[in-house]
């Protein structure tokens, strides 16, 4: 289907989401991917992930937890739909499928 | 407790103005969360850096674009309520929906019919084809101090010689006109006609309505289509003949073609129109050839891209030309007038068309201009006096939901609908007006939906809506709700001042206008009464319509066919026993001016008089009294030849001691003054009374002279001293008598009282103008202070109820306001007491003859400003005094 096209990144916040269930807002999603990645990751980015992610249907959020930290203000909390478990789940399918095509001559060697 | 850093305060306002604030807080808390992060880590400095950084990365559709989706709340929906709303207000508030709409309308009413004015007065003479390229020649004559003459009427050979002498004029037309007689069938009438170069249509084309534009054999004759229903009715009037008397006999002319009637901002009005030629008829051999005398109007059509000044540096060589040994440069040029300048230049003198001036239009618009200003303050200080009252609806909205978007639509729609009811309005208002105001401008203006009409009040409605409608839509729309309702709403002090100096403005305005039309008045019934040392009443002149030659040789037989005129119509008018005298002169009375002699004198100084010819019965008809010496005598020929009368101005100006029975100054000496005459007015009293001569055969006065200007015709015409009970009945009877005597002249007369008062018929235009525009500067002023007083009223109800309840009388109260605001009436009247009196003088300086400027006039105009200020308070302080304090005070 098109538009649900799951892309490199989205995958990446999608499945940082799964990890951070049920405290998986902006600046912890944007803390862990640095984290395991090591990749430099700008907070916006992150967050135009999310939108993107809630607009095709793989996240549902609610707002909740105004904290001292943030200066009152609340967060954004995301959790993954069950169109998004799916979506995640063809992707790595589909990996592995792709993986099990390759011949084994080409991993000879590593 | 740590000191918190915040983050910079400016990216912060950025991302909350453009963030949608449903993501705001989510987006602003995890900044928030890095920023107090990165002071931990690398100091406040580099976080408030990498803060921007973040603000300005967020700065994407994504974030943006929903926000504006958001508002999609469409206005229109809501302004079905905002209409009824607006109604509701007009129907239960209808003293302030009145005063605003009268305001509002009576401004529109006035901007209209001077937008209509305007816009006629600059498109004169636009709408020929080649208007850009159209120059009307003008011809300055400098022989030194006090001999300039300038004129924009030129001699007949200048036409011709510009066309051959300068390939960049295309066409060089030349356009004059005359008084004769047309005769159709038995039908006579004295018209005015035109004569120009056979050119003239390529220059000032007109529309063909039959047959074709030609000029070119002698006999032919374009129509106007008025002037072709006039005398042919509805039939082709191309091919047929009028007889118009050219000279001495009538001749046949032919109708080659009908033209469009000029439109009325054009300024060459002609109604027929013969070729050049037939000037031999009417001008003669000398104007035909001279250079010195001017007769006829002449136009230039520029080719292309000709720059207008190099062609006019080049005159003077072909000047020099033709002037030949005469010529001395900067004695006589020769310049270029714009055509479409001409209309509006006051600085031109007149040539054969009437002028306007620019300054009306700059004095109209700026009037208008103002009116509407100060319609919309009014408009703008009474919402500012109901915004305590509004306040109220305003948080309600706010409470429920409203945006302050929707709430300034809200007031500007209001604004729109009192606006465009004024509109309407002002429309009719200015219909009604309309025949008023071209009675006064002199105009044929119509209130016509064409597009630029349309346009420009679309553009006014808009205009006048969103500036009346800003205070409201913008600053009662930012009210609190939390504040409104529980009362504490402020008004804005600081603009109380601004709203108190205009009311002073305009009540200044109000008492400049009231002291200029009292001092008008005096002045004009001043005019109309003074003694003009001449008897006015009763005298009917006639004019004649006789063939002018006064060269040498014909001067003889003309004057002798002029005295045989006035002697058939004496004998036939004697039985008539009202008729008393009967005088025949070249010029009378209320005309513009007489003749104006200049020569130089015996000692090389160029000096000027004025004359007039006149024969032995005009002291007499006219009563002019006598200071010195005898009338001119029938019997006497040598008094025919010879005798003068001077007045006490001529002696004055010649130094004459003993004037009786010594003779003019050279070069006139072989007159002989016979007696002088007490000083007369023979022009209106805007001017001086200078040295005037009176003489039967002027011979040896024009062989002599040097210069002759004729301010009016000096076709001789016929005053008839008249002592009748029954004025009507006695002309009919004369009227009669000349159609026997006269056959072939028109009945044509008119009183000379009746003249002399249409020569102030300027000032009374300008007083018809002064008493609207005062009635409209009253009415406004009157306007803004009501709504001044209102507006204070409002405020202070908890302070008048708290007077009341510790004692005060109504009365008590009203006289608080007077004191308030009589003070700024007081000072309004005092500024504008030098300013009118300054502005009197200047006008007053215009008329040789002047009331003086003395107080009186000016006490009552501030008395009539306090009187209507007073009345205009009265009510609202009244009204306010009376309420019940315990209403005022409720919610305290």
């Amino acid at each position: 289907m098109k538009g649900t096209y799951l892309g490199e990144f989205e995958e990446l916040v999608l499945l940082t989401v799964g990890i951070l269930y049920d405290d998986a807002y902006g600046l912890a999603i944007t803390d862990e991917i640095e984290n395991r990645t090591g990749r430099t990751v700008t907070v916006s980015s992150v967050h135009k992930a999310l939108m993107r992610l809630e607009q095709k249907g793989f996240l549902h959020s609610r707002m909740g937890g105004a904290t001292e930290e943030r200066g009152g203000r609340k967060k954004r909390l995301f959790i993954i739909t069950n169109t998004g478990k799916q979506a995640l789940k063809e992707a790595r399918e589909l990996r592995n499928e792709m993986w099990q095509a390759i011949p084994k001559v080409v991993w000879k060697g590593i | 407790m740590k000191k918190q850093h915040q983050p910079p305060r400016l990216a912060d306002r950025l991302l909350e103005w453009y963030c949608d604030p449903e993501l705001l807080d989510e987006v602003q808390g995890d900044l928030y969360e890095l920023f107090q992060r990165r002071v931990e880590k690398y100091g406040a400095k580099k976080a408030g850096l990498l803060y921007w950084c973040n603000v300005l990365a967020f700065f994407h559709p994504d974030f943006v674009k929903i926000r504006k989706q958001h508002h999609t709340t469409n206005p229109a929906i809501m302004f079905k309520n905002y209409v009824s709303v607006a109604y509701r207000n007009l129907v239960n508030h209808k003293l302030y929906a009145m005063i605003n709409v009268s305001g509002l309308m009576v401004s529109f009413a006035f901007c209209t019919l001077i937008w209509l004015y305007v816009k006629e007065e600059l498109s004169f003479d636009r709408s020929y084809t080649h208007a850009d390229q159209v120059y009307r020649a003008w011809v300055m004559e400098d022989y030194g101090p006090n001999e300039q003459l300038f004129n924009t009427v030129t001699p007949i050979p200048l036409g011709p010689a510009l066309q051959t002498s300068f390939p960049e004029i295309k066409e060089a037309v030349r356009i004059g006109s005359f008084s004769s007689m047309v005769k159709k069938d038995d039908y006579t009438q004295n018209e005015v006609i035109f004569y120009a170069d056979p050119t003239f249509f390529e220059v000032f084309d007109a529309k063909v309505l039959q047959g074709k534009t030609d000029l070119s054999s002698m006999q032919n004759l374009m129509l106007t289509q008025s002037y072709a229903v006039k005398y042919f009715g509805n039939h082709d009037p191309v091919g047929k003949t009028l007889s118009i008397k050219a000279g001495d006999q009538f001749q046949e002319f032919t109708v080659t073609g009908v033209v469009e009637d000029p439109p009325a901002n054009v300024s060459l009005q002609y109604e027929m129109l013969i070729p050049f030629d037939n000037s031999k008829y009417f001008t003669s051999e000398r104007a035909r050839t001279n250079w010195y005398n001017v007769t006829v109007e002449t136009y230039v059509l520029l080719q292309d891209q000709v720059a207008v000044q190099a062609l006019e540096a080049k005159f003077p060589t072909m000047l020099k030309q033709v002037l030949g040994e005469k010529y001395k440069p900067g004695e006589y040029t020769v310049g270029l007038q714009p055509l479409t300048d001409i209309h509006l230049n006051a600085d031109f003198p007149q040539g054969m068309v009437a002028v306007s001036d620019w300054k009306y239009i700059y004095i109209l618009s700026g009037v208008a201009l103002l009116i509407l200003v100060v319609a919309c303050i009014n408009f703008v200080t009474l919402a500012v006096g109901r915004s305590i009252t509004r306040a109220k609806e305003v948080g309600i909205r706010k409470a429920i939901g409203a945006e302050r978007r929707q709430l300034m639509s809200q007031f500007w729609s209001e604004a729109l609908l009192i606006t465009l009811i004024s509109t309407v309005l002002g429309i009719a208002l200015a219909t009604l007006m309309l025949p008023t105001f071209n009675q006064l401008a002199d105009k044929e203006l119509l209130i016509d939906p064409d597009p630029e009409n349309i346009a420009f009040l679309s553009g006014l409605v808009l205009l006048v809506a969103f500036l009346a409608g800003s205070y409201p839509a913008l600053i009662l729309s930012g009210f609190s709700p939390l504040q409104v309702l529980r009362g504490k709403v402020s008004t804005g002090h600081s603009r109380e001042t601004l709203r108190k100096l205009m009311v002073t403005f305009q009540f200044m305005l109000a008492a400049i206008l009231i002291t200029g039309t009292l001092v008008m008045k005096q002045q004009l019934q001043y005019l109309q009464h003074k003694n003009l040392g001449f008897d006015k009443e009763q005298i009917a002149v006639i004019q004649q319509n006789m063939e002018m030659r006064l060269s040498k040789g014909d001067l003889e037989k003309f004057l002798e066919e002029s005295v045989q005129r006035k002697q058939h119509l004496e004998n036939a008018l004697a039985r008539i026993p009202e008729v008393k005298t009967m005088t025949s002169s070249f010029f009378t009375f209320g005309q513009t001016g007489w003749m104006e002699i200049g020569y130089t004198s015996e000692d090389d100084q160029y000096r000027e008089f004025n004359m007039n010819v006149v024969d032995h019965d005009f002291v007499d008809t006219y009563n002019l009294q006598l200071l010195q010496g005898r009338n001119f005598d029938a019997e006497n020929a040598a008094d025919f030849r010879s005798a003068v009368l001077i007045n006490e101005a001529f002696a004055k100006a010649f130094d004459l001691q003993d004037p009786v029975g010594n003779p003019l100054p050279v070069p006139f000496q072989e007159y002989q003054v016979i007696g002088v005459l007490r000083d007369f007015h023979y022009q209106s009293l805007h001017n001086a009374v200078e040295p005037v001569v009176m003489v039967m055969h002027p011979d040896g006065i024009f062989s002599n002279l040097e210069n002759i200007m004729f301010s009016d015709s000096p076709n001789p015409k016929i005053s008839v001293k008249i002592q009748s009970q029954e004025l009507p009945r006695t002309m009919t009877e004369i009227q009669q008598i000349w159609k026997e005597t006269a056959p072939d002249q028109q009945f044509d007369f008119a009183f000379v009282d009746q003249t002399i008062d249409a020569q102030y018929r300027a000032e009374q235009r300008l007083g018809t103008i002064l008493n609207i525009t005062t009635g409209l500067g009253i009415f406004i002023a009157c306007m803004g202070l009501f709504a001044l007083v209102t507006l204070s009223m409002n405020r202070k109800t908890k302070e008048i109820g708290i007077r009341k309840v510790l004692g005060a009388s109504v009365w008590q109260i009203v006289a608080l306001t007077y004191k308030e605001f009589m003070g700024l009436i007081v000072v309004a009247f005092l500024i504008a007491l030098p300013v009118s009196y300054m502005m009197m003088h200047r006008w007053l300086a215009d008329f040789a003859y002047r009331i003086n400027l003395k107080l009186p006039v000016f006490l009552i105009a501030g008395m009539i400003i306090l009187l209507i200020a007073s009345l205009t308070i009265a009510y609202q302080s009244l009204r306010a005094a009376r309420t019940n304090p315990t209403e005022s005070l409720r919610s305290e």
